[in-house]
């Protein structure tokens, strides 16, 4: 059983003050829309990449959210995975730019390590002592909702009690198709399994559950380029929409692209009886899963959000009400 | 473009910069290890901005006994002179 409470929500994003705000339009943001000190007081902070310092401040949000969930559990017993796609870009662009431009001998050593893409998610296992495991997905577009399957899938192994997850995005550098409507900020969902919320007596915000899908572009299975404009094939969907909701029909909060795979679902969505809304995807993989906490936030439970990349990776997560101790929307 | 001299204060709003520090708390004694809570990266990133703004380069030993701003000066200065 792969479902998973949530009991903490955290959300850094330009225009988005707290998770009930998370499905307001995303504002066009300017450098400076994030306050490093003001959100992580104190010092080590200043010099991480902002993909990072978004994920720590989110991360603190949601922790407190949920009500201490860490206070008594042994450190081996809490996990991290993390989604990004973008997080070490400009960060990345600055570093060939220093060395092309001077010397690598002027690389930064505070920012050098983020070279490294799964260091973001690591800095939380740093900052609240998160032993257990610690892993970052970068699938394109899926890879905030692929995080909630993957440690969904690791706390219904006992691999740990305690969940913390998230997707991180940063503006992509200049010049990066895609720059003007990207991804920025970081949201966070502190997940626990329904024993542990009942045992320290906490109250979740619902229960989800994700499925991964993969639809071939072309006919016959066979892979094409995503440029390639070939019917794709949407017949795995009706399985993966099973795995998640049954025989019901939720509404369902749609976040697509333009490409041959986003048109796909898009029509096979049209298909089904279930209520749509849709959102425009952006570069990176924060959107779904800001729609996702703005869901749970405003206490929209009984949906699922759907989004898919170009190249053939779709990801739904269906929430649904917890059966007790349900979070008051309107106190949150 | 590089300092062909290096004048305290500069050298100590630098490494107030790179602790994230108040530059009063930057004093010339304080100890970077044991007052400041400087690390290994951080003496890292301070070796770097050095050698960027003055042209003088730390060896390994000079790395692992940074130690405070008095020091750090006396170091950038008589490495300059010598280059000199």
């Amino acid at each position: 059983m792969t479902d998973m409470v949530v009991t903490g929500l955290g959300i850094v994003v330009p225009g988005v003050a707290k998770p009930t705000q998370a499905l307001d339009p995303v504002p066009a943001h300017s450098p400076g829309w994030f306050d490093v000190a003001a959100a992580l007081p104190g010092r080590g902070y200043r010099w991480l990449p902002p993909a990072c310092q978004y994920l720590l401040a989110a991360a603190r949000s949601a922790l407190e959210d949920a009500g201490d969930p860490l206070a008594g559990l042994p450190v081996e017993r809490r996990g991290v995975v993390v989604g990004t796609n973008n997080a070490s870009m400009a960060l990345m662009d600055r570093m060939d730019r220093t060395i092309i431009d001077a010397d690598a001998a002027e690389l930064s050593p505070l920012s050098a390590p983020f070279f490294a893409m799964s260091l973001f998610a690591s800095r939380l296992s740093t900052e609240h002592r998160i032993c257990g495991f610690n892993l970052t997905v970068n699938t394109p577009r899926t890879a905030g909702l692929d995080a909630l399957q993957v440690g969904a899938r690791a706390l219904a192994a006992g691999r740990a009690e305690l969940l913390v997850a998230g997707a991180t995005e940063e503006v992509l550098p200049a010049g990066e198709p895609g720059r003007q409507a990207g991804d920025v900020g970081a949201a966070v969902l502190v997940c626990e399994p329904l024993a542990r919320v009942a045992e320290r007596g906490a109250t979740g915000y619902g229960v989800v559950r994700t499925r991964a899908a993969f639809l071939v572009p072309g006919a016959a299975g066979v892979p094409v380029s995503p440029v390639d404009v070939s019917p794709v094939d949407v017949s795995t969907m009706d399985s993966s929409w099973a795995e998640v909701c049954g025989a019901e029909s939720p509404s369902v909060e749609a976040v697509l692209d333009d490409s041959p795979v986003g048109a796909a679902v898009q029509s096979w969505l049209a298909a089904q009886r279930a209520a749509v809304t849709f959102t425009t995807a952006r570069a990176g993989c924060l959107t779904p899963l800001r729609r996702l906490v703005g869901l749970l936030a405003t206490g929209a439970v009984d949906r699922v959000v759907l989004t898919a990349g170009a190249e053939g990776n779709v990801a739904l997560t269906r929430l649904r009400p917890c059966a007790a101790n349900t979070r008051d929307p309107a106190g949150s | 473009m590089r300092n062909v001299s290096v004048d305290k204060e500069e050298l100590r709003a630098l490494v107030a910069d790179v602790l994230e520090l108040p530059v009063e708390e930057v004093t010339d004694d304080a100890d970077f290890v044991n007052d400041l809570e400087v690390d290994s990266l951080v003496a890292l990133e301070i070796a770097v901005r050095l050698e960027k703004k003055y042209g003088v380069k730390m060896t390994d030993s000079e790395l692992m006994t940074l130690s405070s701003l008095n020091w750090v000066h006396q170091l950038v200065k008589s490495k300059l002179d010598d280059a000199a």
